[in-house]
């Protein structure tokens, strides 16, 4: 008898876990409904939309003292080229820069490029102006890319 | 936040050069940038050395290049050293000879030993970067990029750098004046730096080519541009704002007259647009006088450049009446030499000074046949080593 009580107990025990449980995983369901937007096959919880930034680029002096300037809008480049600029600021720090970034002693040398970059996101803009001997190497990558579409831009094929 | 070159990295270099070969992209360039100042360092050490202990190691003429393999760190890997054979890199070997004749020029015809004066090394560093259509003097040494390699050919505007011997001779010369004028490469002061530039780079290629004044085409960076490009140069001392005209590239912007001064807040305000300006003034020069550019017009020009009356801010103003008191100076008062600067300065807009007599300076003197300096009471000196600083 007293294992018969035993292993009703037992169930009803099972039973009540298994009731909990599945409360929980209920009222879990409803809180996770509200909180992120239903959109299909989007594992990234806290963006709706694609990112956008956008960039106004020049590049003047160098020894033959001609300007190059292109503006690109996120929107506008492809996905893959899109990520790649993104991921180029972000290793640039580029709202970090200080304005003008130069060293610390009165910069030497000439015929150097002078770059010029606004960049526009999140609601934020700042705008950096370096030159070749003064970019930091994290901020190369980006001048490079930028460089390359800003000469592709001005060829008469277009970009 | 500082952005100095990050230094004294004390990283052991067989760690630096796993992170930079695997690493993540902002690892890499953090350790290459932490190999590449090492290397600088040990240069400046070599540099610093090399002035302890003098004549041992500032022989003369010593050339080192080095290639930085499309990336941007500098110097690179050296590629070829003063006294080797040539690599069979072009831009390399450029690099070298081009070296070697801007040595040649300020050596033989104005007794300076290198850059500084002392035999300073001469360092050039090729293969900088990707689809880098530049070359650039650092503060310590000469950087070339290849051209526009990176667009399709029908695309590409710009060969390699080092093809024009007056672009090497240009880059050397911003060296000079960094260490005697030191002009301020900003607005007027800037385009005289720019000036200097090109003025001696011109006249290296004219003295390796053995043109004469009237002979020269006084293109600065003819070979620079491709047949994409309808245009004979990047700039001319001869015609400013004529050198090139596409519609790509654009219309060259130099003025050749102190009306069409440019003012703008591009190109550290316009330094490469504004030395058009005292070019054609210097081309005026050489050309009235007739004659190798280098000889009398080059010589004036050098000595203005290592005057301590020209001062970092210098105006064109200041500049031009320099010109005419060191001709005068030179070559006598009133005499052909004097008579040309001032009337090369006025086809420019600019008055240099008074002449008691004013009228035309008189017709070129015949080639091989310069006016002799002034008795300089020690017998017969010999032309050169009069001027030799």
């Amino acid at each position: 008898m007293i294992r018969c009580l035993s292993r009703s107990s037992r169930n009803w025990r099972s039973l009540a876990y298994a009731t909990v449980l599945l409360g929980l995983f209920v009222i879990s369901c409803q809180r996770t409904r509200t909180e992120t937007p239903d959109i299909q096959g989007d594992v990234d919880t806290q963006t709706a939309t694609r990112d956008t930034m956008k960039i106004q680029f020049e590049r003047s002096g160098g020894f033959a003292g001609t300007t190059v300037s292109v503006d690109i809008d996120s929107d506008s480049l492809s996905e893959s080229d899109s990520r790649l600029v993104m991921s180029l600021v972000e290793q640039a720090r580029f709202f970090s820069l200080p304005v003008r970034v130069a060293r610390a002693e009165q910069s030497r040398g000439a015929d150097q490029f002078v770059y010029r970059i606004t960049i526009e996101k999140d609601g934020r803009r700042h705008t950096v102006e370096t030159t070749d001997g003064d970019a930091p190497p994290t901020l190369i990558p980006l001048l490079d890319w930028l460089n390359g579409a800003a000469r592709r831009a001005r060829s008469p094929g277009g970009p | 936040m500082c952005y100095r070159s990050p230094l004294m990295c004390i990283v052991p270099p067989h760690m630096l050069e796993a992170i930079a070969e695997r690493g993540s992209p902002q690892q890499q360039e953090i350790a290459r940038a932490c190999m590449r100042s090492s290397d600088q360092l040990r240069e400046r050490r070599g540099e610093a050395a090399q002035r302890v202990f003098g004549a041992a190691a500032a022989a003369g003429k010593e050339r080192v290049v080095y290639s930085a393999n499309n990336g941007t760190g500098l110097p690179g890997q050296r590629v070829r050293s003063e006294g080797s054979s040539p690599t069979g890199d072009a831009a390399a070997d450029e690099a070298y000879d081009g070296s070697g004749d801007t040595y040649d020029l300020f050596q033989d015809e104005y007794g300076r030993n290198s850059i500084n004066g002392s035999g300073l090394r001469l360092d050039s560093t090729v293969h900088y970067s990707r689809g880098f259509d530049n070359a650039f003097w650092d503060g310590r040494q000469m950087v070339y990029g290849d051209g526009d390699e990176d667009l399709s050919p029908d695309q590409r505007l710009f060969n390699r750098f080092t093809a024009s011997l007056d672009v090497i001779g240009h880059e050397l010369t911003h060296g000079v004046t960094q260490y005697t004028a030191n002009l301020v490469y900003q607005g007027p002061s800037g385009a005289l730096n720019e000036h200097f530039s090109d003025v001696f780079g011109s006249l290296v290629k004219q003295r390796r080519s053995g043109q004469s004044a009237p002979d020269a085409d006084w293109l600065v960076g003819a070979e620079l541009l491709t047949s994409n490009v309808n245009g004979s140069a990047i700039r001319s001392m001869k015609a400013p704002g004529t050198a090139y005209n596409d519609p790509v590239l654009g219309r060259d912007p130099q003025p050749g007259h102190m009306d069409d001064y440019v003012n703008t807040s591009q190109d550290n305000g316009g330094v490469h647009i504004n030395s058009g300006i005292p070019n054609h003034a210097f081309y005026q020069v050489a050309t009235t006088l007739g004659g190798n550019a280098w000889e009398r017009a080059g010589t004036i020009w050098y000595r203005a450049l290592t005057d301590s009356r020209l001062r970092s801010n210098a105006t064109f103003q200041a500049a031009a009446e320099l010109t005419a008191t060191i001709a005068a100076d030179l070559f006598g008062s009133g005499g052909n030499e004097h008579r040309a600067v001032i009337h090369g300065w006025d086809t420019v807009g600019i008055r240099a000074g008074e002449l008691t007599d004013p009228g035309e300076p008189d017709e070129p003197d015949e080639p091989g046949e310069p006016t002799p300096p002034p008795p300089s009471g020690g017998g017969c000196s010999p032309f050169r080593a009069f001027f030799s600083s």
